[in-house]
């Protein structure tokens, strides 16, 4: 199967580093996992049964215990780092089959695909929007970070993904997530305010090239076919119920300016500040202020571009958005 | 398309309900809001949604119960999440009969089985190692049935 980072060429003076960038293209993704807190306590009593360590000491999420648990099972299980209770899983063929997958102890996400939430920084006793949820991954962060404590509205427009969704919500055992059907182009503006929303749009999925799917596999310019106009919608549409201070994080798994940067540009005013993102443990490249001989807004330099090889992860984009508190 | 909207109720009836049935030692729905939607669902949770009137929810929080007019019937997302602290009502199950159980198969539970001792008919919350995985149910016979919803049956396992 031969990739075509080809297609991939025209973000070429974005990158810094072109050949290291096709290299990760070219590599599988690692598996990841991160520890449900809200499960902790099965963890617990499998481990007290099985004889393995029933607490660790500073392990708040309980990865610890799941850890020493699929290690004594023979599967190869590193700890992340930068993002408290995940690890990279290697030697389990199917990690979504397994009898702690099933009890909701963790989910397997992409580790591009955690960074959004560690941006948007829940707080228990907030509201908050999770417009485009499907399938649940960072909807069940989102609840995780908030303690169950708040409400937490999942909406997707897709009864399919609905589906998918509603069963890691209850998979994972997530007591504060209000699950709609809404378009979200048209989702009702008396819900809100906000305090926060995750618009993580549907997108050309540029970034999981490493996947084996994304535009590596299409025909070039495939990712022209009108995705900006809808993010650009679902993004107009966020903004009127975000609540005055409140912070929006719009995130794609696809590079184009196209469907990141010049859609922030297109649909922000005056009223909105993109404001830097620093994670500590993560490389991060700074956001396109220009491109196809377009000017965009200045504050899109703080648009934070996870490519590949940056990290050894997928593809991420990501911007965190203040609204101006009302005067 | 209008949905069956989710309407704030007193949970009192319900927690009651699930304390005579399963005797925990806490009370597992403490600060919970409980919801009802058409005449039979029960749902409980931390979500607040009594504002979002016109939003179309599909789920609230979790799934609790059923209530007919014969029988009330928990679900097995609700012994999954509730379930953990049970005393009464409760069947432990070994690693054979939970691989049976959460592909959908009975339970066999002989005349002499110990378990029978303290087995109350009814709906059951199925445990492994004190983790409460499914709901069962029982009629005093020598099965108790897993009530896994099909869609979430498991036929191939890792353990």
């Amino acid at each position: 199967m031969a990739l075509h980072t080809d297609n991939l060429r025209r973000y070429i003076d974005l990158i810094d580093d072109w050949e290291a960038f096709a290299a990760a293209c070219e590599r599988p993704l690692p598996v990841v996992i991160w520890a449900n807190p809200l499960r902790r306590e099965v963890l617990e009593r499998l481990n007290d049964a099985d004889g393995l360590p029933c607490s660790t000491p500073g392990d708040a999420t309980g990865g610890g215990l799941l850890a020493a648990r699929l290690r004594a099972r023979g599967y190869d299980c590193d700890a992340l780092g930068w993002y408290p209770g995940a690890y990279k899983l290697g030697g389990v063929p199917k990690p979504g089959r397994t009898l702690e997958y099933v009890l909701g102890t963790y989910h397997v996400q992409e580790e591009a695909s955690l960074i959004p939430i560690v941006v948007l920084a829940p707080r228990s006793g907030e509201l908050i929007l999770d417009m485009c949820a499907a399938p649940g991954g960072k909807t069940a962060q989102i609840a995780v970070a908030m303690a169950s404590v708040g409400t937490l509205v999942a909406n997707d427009v897709r009864i399919d993904r609905l589906r998918a969704l509603r069963s890691n919500c209850e998979r994972l055992g997530l007591l504060n997530v209000a699950m709609t059907g809404h378009d979200g182009t048209a989702f009702p503006l008396d819900a809100g305010p906000f305090d926060a929303i995750l618009l993580d749009v549907p997108c050309s999925c540029e970034g999981n090239v490493r996947r084996g799917s994304g535009i590596g596999y299409r025909a070039p310019g495939a990712f022209l076919t009108g995705r900006s106009g809808l993010q650009a919608t679902l993004l107009g549409r966020a903004w009127k119920m975000l609540a005055p201070g409140g912070r929006l994080v719009y995130a794609t798994c696809t590079f184009a300016p196209e469907e990141n940067e010049m859609v922030l540009d297109y649909s922000l005013g005056d009223d909105a500040r993109i404001e830097p993102i620093r994670i500590d443990g993560l490389t991060a490249a700074p956001g396109a202020t220009e491109w196809l001989g377009q000017t965009l807004r200045p504050d899109c330099a703080n648009v934070a571009r996870f490519w590949p090889h940056l990290n050894d992860t997928g593809g991420f984009v990501v911007a965190l958005v203040r609204k101006e508190a009302a005067v | 398309m209008t949905q069956v909207p989710f309407l704030e109720i007193d949970g009192v009836p319900y927690a009651e309900w699930w304390r005579d049935r399963f005797d925990p030692e806490d009370d597992p729905f403490a600060g919970m809001r409980f919801y009802q939607r058409g005449r039979a669902k029960i749902w409980v949770g931390t979500a607040v949604v009594t504002g979002l009137t016109s939003t179309n929810m599909d789920a609230v929080g979790v799934h609790l119960l059923r209530i007919g007019r014969r029988f009330w019937k928990p679900t097995s997302a609700a012994i999954v999440a509730f379930a953990r602290s049970a005393r009464a009502s409760v069947i432990e199950l070994d690693r054979d009969e939970l691989l049976r159980f959460l592909a959908g198969r009975d339970i066999a539970v002989a005349e002499d089985d110990p378990r029978r001792e303290t087995l109350v008919r009814g709906f059951l919350a199925a445990r492994y190692h004190g983790v409460a995985v499914g709901c069962a149910e029982w009629h005093g016979g020598e099965i108790v049935t897993s009530l896994i919803p099909k869609n979430q049956r498991i036929m191939e396992i890792d353990l």
